[in-house]
């Protein structure tokens, strides 16, 4: 090679060194920072034994029930955006780490039967993958690098965010509290409401591709947990008219038909369904289909009273005779 | 394998490295090389297209021997024909079969008599439309005694499956780019450097402009029955911006990694959004499929040189050929007819080549005549890609009817407009430097070139914003084509 080829691949290595090392900085940097998938990753290895109650969901649950109300030995592993599909993978990967588990309780709503993670936030993937080690969070088809990097496999949005929150004091928004749920504490206004009204409801609606693998799935994961001898508790979490007001009927007809689905496929399973909120007021939200702290305290009381009336042995007591849109009033 | 990905990183400086490794073993290793790299570029997407493009490249390559060689006119047109059938045939089966066979159930179901004819689910392959030309060109020059046939079947291949511009161009013509395969290519430093910048802006234009626009105009055609006339602008506008960043983005890599190799290929975007009336605008945008269609169409056709009546027939016929060469989609047909009805006035008038030269020259500022001028060619471009964005054309219709409706911004439009913010600033972004640089070749070519620290300093901030903005693999609008 002549001496100008030479000039240009060390002019373009001496350019690029830095970029690389800033790579591979922000690799090991967002690899060691704790977040809530690392922190969850960890309690449930290190304190499992301690849990009995385990929560997964989506948002709506990771802000909406708290899990020290429920009991001293529940803990949340909701995370936003978590698909079933994802919650039936921490149950597996972790059922060694969790010997005392009781129950377990899902959250049911249009996101979680609707949405996968690969739809809605792809970069949770790969989150889920290094951090939380969760085994095949990670498509086959990912490239190699895709999967030995979470910088390429996430990208650089999510990690600078994460970066910003822990260097703005934002922790709350990448850290989850300490039993793993999260807080909200601003009260929605009335443009807040309309405006993620919308826009949650629409996204929410975009993807129903994968809705019969969930429930298929999810009956295979219910039959194992009862065999476990393993109380499961379905829950839709309150939502405000904001919100549902932009569910078609069309997407209300496919979720009552799938949770029709899912409830005679699990007969010894509760459900509680508190979508239409009946109870909650608006200042008991931090949006159109989040409460916020005051409101997840005040409904995750409303949560364990009702649990409490149900008998251990009673199966569907929450389920109307006409119908699934039964009201917990 | 896409530009925008991990692999073609990979890809580009092992090929690189290899090209000009074995140059000692002279021009035919170098030409291996570049076939055997191509082949891989592409078959990366299905080994299977391998054989049509090799098929391809074979067939013109006999066909172009025997046109030279036979003596008698007609021998000669024969061979040209059967290049031109076997090549569009193709072109035709892959791409327009379904097309066809829907157009005449159509036809058939207007008079009553509903016909059912079956389409077959073919695999479109990437740059079919692209390559396709390329082949056709060589055949149709060698017939017009503008060039000879390639005696080196080697550098023949490496000419076709050229990986920088194998897929969405510039469509080159033999004539310019053959020769290259056949003469000693000495490296350039200068060259390859200007080339790698042209990469970093060309990334920079698809990756951070063309995919941040993408997102929020799927979502503004996706619902524009709901929407109100002010997003349903912005969706046109930030659609025209798309189309632009991503098809010039490509051509801006396609060029500087050519460059890296030694090989020149022709400007295929000359800052298209900067012209003040729609002809300047054609002789601007994708110029490769412009002169093509001018010199294999237009020109045989009489171009403009024909009476009246023939001149508006020819370019009509060139701007709907245009329209249809990219897509099997009435909405694209209607894109090229309503270019042609925004460009024949301008023809007829003579007023066709007003604007030779780059807006502003020797000004900083184009003067509020230019800037109105160059806002109203943008105006009525972005209103006619509404047509070649849209699913069809009745959904495109009722979008551009929406739109001319004074309508309250409903909850939509501001959830939209709040989103629009980034994707807004990237365009500005984007536009403002291309504006610096409208005399030279490419966005950054000479940009800060006394600085040597902000130079770079504002090329790490590119490199920031194409990963800040990365969303994954995303393809290129024209590979479809």
């Amino acid at each position: 090679m002549n001496n100008f080829i030479l000039r240009y691949i060390s002019k373009v290595v001496v350019f690029f060194a830095p970029v690389f090392l800033v790579i591979i900085l922000l690799e090991i940097t967002a690899r060691n920072m704790e977040d809530s998938f690392s922190f969850k990753h960890k309690f449930l290895i290190e304190k499992g034994t301690s849990i009995n109650t385990l929560i997964l969901g989506n948002s709506h649950a990771y802000y909406g029930i708290e899990p020290s109300i429920l009991n001293d030995s529940a803990f949340s592993m909701a995370m936003p955006s978590q698909d079933l599909l994802t919650d039936f993978k921490i149950l597996e990967s972790f059922s060694t780490s969790l010997p005392n588990l009781n129950t377990v309780i899902f959250n049911l709503s249009v996101s979680s039967l609707f949405l996968s993670v690969e739809n809605e936030a792809r970069w949770r993937k790969a989150y889920y993958h290094f951090k939380m080690h969760l085994p095949d969070a990670l498509p086959s088809s990912e490239s190699f690098f895709s999967r030995n990097s979470l910088l390429f496999s996430a990208g650089l949005k999510p990690v600078l965010k994460s970066f910003q929150y822990k260097l703005s004091g934002q922790n709350q928004k990448a850290m989850c509290l300490p039993k793993g749920n999260g807080l909200y504490f601003q009260e929605a206004t009335i443009s807040i409401l309309e405006r993620t009204g919308f826009d949650a409801a629409t996204r929410h609606q975009k993807d129903t591709s994968e809705m019969t693998t969930i429930i298929n799935q999810l009956s295979l994961v219910v039959d194992s947990l009862i065999q476990k001898k393993i109380r499961v508790v379905f829950v839709s979490t309150p939502v405000t008219d904001y919100y549902s007001k932009w569910i078609s009927s069309q997407t209300s007809l496919k979720i009552n038909s799938a949770l029709e689905k899912i409830i005679t496929d699990n007969p010894s399973c509760i459900y509680l369904n508190y979508r239409d909120n009946l109870r909650l007021p608006i200042l008991f939200f931090t949006d159109a289909d989040h409460l916020n702290n005051n409101g997840s305290l005040e409904f995750s009381r409303i949560l364990l009273e009702d649990l409490k009336k149900i008998p251990p042995s009673n199966s569907n007591p929450r389920i109307s005779p006409n119908g699934l849109m039964h009201q917990q009033r | 394998m896409l530009f925008n990905s991990i692999e073609f990183c990979l890809f580009l400086p092992i090929v690189f490295l290899l090209f000009w490794g074995v140059k000692p073993a002279g021009l035919k290793a170098q030409n291996w090389v570049l076939l055997a790299s191509s082949y891989v570029f592409y078959g990366w997407w299905d080994v299977r297209f391998l054989g049509l493009i090799a098929f391809s490249s074979i067939l013109d390559f006999t066909i172009g021997k025997q046109i030279f060689a036979a003596e008698d006119q007609r021998k000669r047109k024969l061979w040209l024909i059967v290049s031109l059938g076997v090549n569009l045939g193709l072109l035709a089966t892959f791409k327009y079969y379904n097309f066809f066979i829907e157009s005449i159930s159509d036809a058939f179901s207007l008079f009553g008599d509903p016909m059912h004819l079956s389409g077959i689910e073919f695999i479109l392959p990437v740059g079919i439309s692209f390559y396709t030309f390329q082949t056709l060109s060589y055949s149709i020059d060698i017939y017009n005694k503008k060039i000879e046939p390639s005696d080196d079947l080697l550098s023949f291949l490496a000419f076709v499956s050229f990986f920088p511009q194998l897929v969405a161009g510039p469509i080159e013509r033999a004539s310019q780019l053959l020769p290259q395969f056949k003469t000693e290519r000495n490296f350039n430093l200068s060259e390859a450097i200007d080339g790698s910048k042209q990469m970093i802006w060309g990334l920079f234009k698809k990756v951070a402009v063309a995919d941040t626009c993408a997102t929020l105009v799927n979502e503004i055609f996706n619902q524009s029955e709901s929407l109100s006339s002010v997003s349903l602008v912005l969706g046109a506008i930030l659609f025209s911006i798309q189309i632009y960043g991503d098809f010039s983005g490509y051509s801006d890599i396609a060029i500087g990694c050519a460059r890296l190799f030694g090989i020149n290929l022709m400007r295929n975007f000359a800052f298209p959004y900067l012209s003040r009336d729609i002809a300047e605008f054609w002789r601007r945008w994708h110029i490769s499929l412009s002169t093509w269609f001018r010199d294999y169409v237009y020109i045989p056709l009489g171009g403009s040189r024909a009476s009246l009546p023939r001149v508006v027939a020819n370019t009509f016929i060139i701007f709907v050929l245009s329209g249809f060469w990219h897509g099997a989609n009435w909405t694209f047909i209607f894109w090229g007819f309503l270019n042609a009805l925004y460009f024949l006035p301008l023809l007829l008038l003579k007023r066709n080549r007003l604007h030779t030269n780059v807006v502003a020259e020797n000004t900083l500022l184009p003067s509020i005549k230019e800037a109105a001028q160059i806002i109203s060619t943008f105006a009525i471009t972005a209103l006619a890609w509404i047509f070649f964005r849209a699913e069809n054309l009745s959904q495109a219709y009722h979008y551009i009817a929406r739109m001319c409706t004074v309508h309250k911004l409903s909850i939509i439009d501001q959830s939209i407009l709040a989103k629009a913010a980034p994707a807004i600033g990237l365009c500005v972004f984007m536009y403002c430097i291309e504006f610096i640089q409208r005399k030279e070749n490419h966005g950054i070519e000479s940009l800060f070139s006394k600085n040597k620290v902000i130079r770079h300093l504002f090329y790490y901030f590119l490199i920031f914003l194409i990963g800040y903005f990365s969303n994954g693999k995303t393809e290129f609008i024209y590979f479809q084509f």
